[in-house]
């Protein structure tokens, strides 16, 4: 597969997995909020938002597998600074909320930052394409 | 790291992305070698370099590289 369709795929891949996460993060809390459920309903429709979030995942790993040496580094940054964010900011956040009272924040913001970040670190990468 | 290969591509004719074509990588790849921000892995440079028959230091310099 050429990386030119390995990153279309991987864009495809990326939109359509981030607009079914996010219809399952705002359906499933508004059903959960407004019906009534068994526990293990409850439990598996909130299970259905990080179903999302692996599907994204596996569409990233599988553009890692298919794409070319460049775009990989691209990636591979991108994700790296993902992760440092993730950490410094939870770990950071985690001691305020330990050591002075800071208001809990649910860990469902991890993966909305960790994105946010990642992608700001593939910005960073980015190559502006000089016209030949 | 500093190479010729912008030089050696226009002097074929070929775009960046018929050379990214040749390699099987994107036109960004391409465009992140010849602007010095990427170094090729080896295998890449030895296509580049068989590409363009010529031999890899031939591309490339690391003058000036730590």
């Amino acid at each position: 597969m050429s990386p030119s369709t390995a990153k279309k795929r991987y864009l495809t891949n990326t939109a359509i997995s981030m607009g079914v996460y996010l219809a399952a993060v705002f359906g499933a809390s508004y059903v959960i909020k407004n019906f009534e459920f068994a526990a293990v309903v409850k439990y598996i429709l909130a299970v259905l938002p990080a179903l999302c979030v692996w599907w994204f995942l596996w569409g990233a790993y599988r553009f890692y597998q298919e794409t070319d040496e460049f775009e990989r580094s691209r990636l591979i940054t991108g994700m790296l600074i993902g992760i440092l964010v993730i950490l410094v900011v939870t770990s950071g956040y985690g001691f305020l909320e330990l050591l002075a009272d800071a208001p809990h924040i649910s860990l469902f913001w991890v993966f909305p930052l960790f994105c946010a970040a990642g992608g700001l670190g593939r910005y960073f990468t980015k190559i502006d394409g000089e016209k030949c | 790291m500093k190479n010729r290969l912008k030089e050696l591509r226009t002097g074929q004719g070929w775009s960046q992305a018929a050379l990214g074509d040749k390699l099987d990588v994107s036109r960004q790849t391409i465009i992140a070698i010849e602007t010095g921000r990427y170094d090729p892995s080896l295998p890449l440079a030895f296509k580049l370099a068989r590409l363009f028959d010529c031999r890899i230091e031939d591309m490339f310099d690391d003058e000036g590289e730590n």
